[in-house]
């Protein structure tokens, strides 16, 4: 009889405290404000070294990549138990920094209200973006969630996001936004879901001192005579060449002038119909990869890999094309006030992130009156490029921020030479970029692209062999869409 | 007779807590392993999948995914099929280098002629890969062999290859690195576990086989290899399932940044790898048919390997 009361004594201890134990847990998960893990602040930390404006969703350097695809934890900011939490999701800590840098003063009310949910990685984002959208109970449950440009359509032409009309956002409102970014976030209905404080023209970025030594000038009205079509580009690479002993090459590798190519469209992945398109742009830059790699113009890179990022220091590279956010992020620091912009062979945009308000929000004014600061507010978003020097969705706040030099860490970006500002440079580049060129899969195919481009481009397959298997596996992938 | 009942009474009481204790396990077990289990099955029998964001489910279909498992739109083999195969071959050339080689450090670690000073420290030594985490080591090695590796760069200067992407633009040596990477990390698992089968075996069958005078090479192919087919049998037949399901090292060693699937040209993508990027464009029906299909693989291939494999001399003596 004692044996069996002690027994139950124990067994009711153990349970207690087993049941003490994951309470303690729970609160402390609720009280904390700010929870940080070691694998966030990695995943977080990379992002941001490596991309910053994060405007893509191709990865940062290999072994980063790498970390992240062990799904980072969520590093989440501010009181997600208050009754009004407006909970923002992204995946990295650029609009926080945004919201820490601007808003905090703008708006002290609305800031405190703030839960941020950093979701460490764009690896996961979409994973756990699916997730928390079937769970709308959850407390991180997102009022407002930021979208990157290959997959946004998703989200705009899924069921998950309010209209940004529904917000009580009018015409008028974004009136001053660049015209291509409505049209990305506009969905095949016709329905405008999601705004971007970010317009992201591409450029050229040229390392001034090495154009002086090997093409004999570093005027950009000049280089970009250099660089004014592709037959253009190809001779200066062999020039480059030649001249350097190959010590130095005009690009780090072919991958790095798809997205000017992919600028280059008439149409995006597949038309209205779902008939998949491989646009002669596609097409073209496949024989103009493999022409840079067989005469070996280039250092083969891989974008975003760790040759990738040592090729852009020294005086390995003379031409990195990039754009508005590659800029701040994507330039080492070591080469800063010897950069200039030119304008390349083509008009072409890279990346974006959007905002939009999901369709549990549980205050609609206040994610309006978010979204509203962020895209809308010229004042509000002149503030955004004096922190960050970002290229702002605004035409108005553009022009009052257009004779401000670019500044990284205190350091001009650009060189003197460049003889405008780097927004001066940009402003008439945002209107030659087409909108419409963006499809609901563009990460998946273009994922897909990438892997038969290398085997044509290494020789391992004819380019109808390439182009049969990038077809076989589109249809594998999306069944939907007619490869023809 | 009375004290005997209460005794009897007393232990079944104290069975009911060890009910208690177990219950947890169960009950996690029944919700987050049985259920999803029997929840695949379900899925891949519905025509399922993501279009421009939205899920759009058209119901139960008894073919749709299964056909698409086997063969592509336009009549050849899928990609699942070639998935398979990629497995296969990254599996075998991993497991037969590192079954002869544990083989071999057995028998030389156990061997009672050799005496090996410092076996222990052998033992520890070659379990050591295995305490790191996979995902550490296939960074490592992608590093050693990617574009900018030390050991790229070492075989070029000794003038092998002529080109630093050799490594990772082709299926030959990106295959065979992942597969290197696996029997390195699991050859000393499978050497502990071989040991542990040569010790069972009675020792009194060595001595009697050195007083008629055997070779250490008859002992091994008449003693040690028939007496270790039950412990090779398991070694088999686990390293078989942890094969076939292979992702970690693969899934961080030479993939697309977009897709997640392996380079060059899906070479090295395994059959967990595609049913990762399945689910992760939304064909969440086609994902569970194909984790079915692999399912009934690994069962198929383990009774296979029971089958031929099994113990026949038990059953001959258990029959006479």
């Amino acid at each position: 009889m004692k044996k069996r009361v002690v027994c139950a004594l124990l067994a009711s201890a153990l349970i207690v405290a087993a049941a003490g134990c994951s309470n303690n847990e729970k609160k402390d998960d609720n009280k904390s404000t700010t929870t940080t893990t070691a694998a966030a602040d990695k995943g977080g930390d990379s992002t941001t070294a490596a991309q910053g404006g994060g405007d893509t969703t191709d990865a940062p350097a290999d072994t980063t990549a790498a970390e992240e695809k062990k799904v980072p934890e969520n590093e989440v900011s501010g009181n997600a138990d208050a009754a009004d939490a407006v909970v923002v999701w992204m995946w990295n800590t650029d609009v926080k920094g945004i919201i820490d840098g601007v808003l905090k003063d703008v708006d002290p009310e609305l800031y405190n209200r703030i839960v941020y949910v950093n979701t460490g990685g764009t690896d996961f984002y979409q994973d756990k973006l699916d997730n928390i959208f079937n769970d709308p109970s959850n407390k991180l449950y997102p009022d407002i969630v930021a979208l990157e440009a290959d997959y946004i359509l998703k989200y705009t032409n899924g069921s998950n996001l309010l209209n940004i009309a529904d917000l009580g956002i009018t015409d008028a409102d974004y009136s001053k936004e660049y015209k291509y970014t409505i049209d990305t976030a506009t969905n095949y209905k016709g329905e405008l879901k999601a705004l971007s404080w970010q317009a992201c023209p591409g450029s050229w970025t040229i390392r001034a001192s090495l154009a002086e030594k090997y093409l004999g000038t570093s005027d950009p009205a000049k280089v970009q005579e250099f660089f004014k079509d592709w037959d253009a580009v190809y001779e200066t690479a062999k020039l480059v060449k030649e001249k350097s002993n190959g010590e130095t090459l005009l690009l780090t590798g072919y991958e790095d002038i798809k997205r000017v190519w992919m600028g280059a469209r008439q149409n995006g992945w597949h038309d209205a119909d779902d008939n998949l398109i491989i646009d002669q742009a596609m097409l073209d830059y496949m024989d103009y990869a493999k022409k840079l790699e067989d005469e070996k113009l280039t250092y083969s890179a891989t974008q975003w890999g760790d040759d990738w990022n040592a090729k852009k220091t020294g005086d390995y590279t003379l031409a990195l094309p990039g754009c508005t956010w590659y800029t701040y992020w994507c330039l080492v620091e070591e080469n800063f006030g010897d950069y200039i912009l030119v304008d390349g062979p083509q008009p072409y945009s890279w990346g974006g992130t959007w905002l939009a308000a999901t369709k549990g929000c549980a205050d609609k004014d206040a994610a309006a009156k978010f979204i509203k600061y962020l895209t809308c507010d010229a004042d509000f978003m002149a503030k955004i490029n004096a922190m960050n020097s970002d290229y702002v969705n605004n035409t108005d706040a553009i022009e009052t921020r257009k004779n401000e030099v670019a500044l990284n860490n205190g350091k001009a970006i650009l060189s003197d030479k460049q003889g405008s500002t780097l927004i001066q440079y940009y402003m008439d580049k945002v209107g030659g970029i087409n909108g419409k060129l963006i499809t609901a899969e563009d990460s998946a195919i273009t994922g897909l692209f990438d892997t038969q481009v290398k085997e044509y481009v290494a020789g391992n397959k004819s380019k109808d062999d390439a182009i049969a298997a990038f077809k076989k596996n589109v249809a594998d992938t999306y069944n939907y869409i007619n490869v023809g | 007779m009375a004290t005997q009942t209460v005794k009897k009474h007393k232990t079944i009481e104290y069975g009911r807590y060890g009910y208690l204790f177990i219950a947890p396990f169960f009950i996690v077990y029944l919700v987050f392993q049985l259920w999803p289990l029997i929840y695949t099955f379900i899925l891949s029998f519905q025509d399922i999948y993501v279009k421009y964001g939205d899920e759009i489910n058209d119901g139960f279909t008894l073919t749709k995914n299964y056909a698409s498992v086997f063969v592509a739109n336009d009549g050849t083999a899928s990609m699942a099929i070639r998935t398979f195969g990629n497995t296969a071959i990254i599996w075998i050339f991993n497991f037969i280098p590192q079954i002869l080689l544990s083989l071999l450090l057995a028998v030389w670690l156990t061997d009672t002629k050799v005496k090996l000073k410092g076996a222990g420290a052998f033992k520890v030594m070659v379990y050591l890969p295995n305490v790191i985490t996979a995902a550490s080591i296939s960074i490592l090695f992608f590093s050693m062999f990617g574009p900018n590796g030390p050991l790229t760069k070492l075989v070029m200067d000794l003038g092998w290859i002529d080109n630093n992407r050799f490594f990772i633009d082709n299926a030959a040596p990106t295959r065979g690195i992942i597969s290197f990477i696996q029997f390195w990390m699991w050859y000393g698992n499978t050497t502990l576990l071989l040991i542990s089968g040569v010790l069972g075996i009675n020792p009194s069958i060595f001595e009697a086989s050195d007083i008629d005078g055997c070779t250490g090479w008859q002992k091994f192919i008449h003693i040690t290899l028939p007496m270790l087919r039950p412990i090779m049998l398991y070694v088999l037949v686990t390293s078989l399932i942890g094969g076939l399901q292979m992702y970690d090292i693969p899934s961080l060693f030479n993939v697309n940044m977009n897709t997640g699937r392996g380079m060059p040209d899906d070479a090295s993508t395994t059959v967990t790898m595609y049913i990762r990027f399945l689910t992760k464009t939304g064909n969440f029906g086609r994902a569970a048919a194909v984790s079915v299909i692999l399912f009934l693989v690994t069962l198929i291939l383990s009774v296979l390997f029971f089958v031929f494999m099994g113990d026949r001399d038990k059953k001959a003596k258990k029959k006479g």
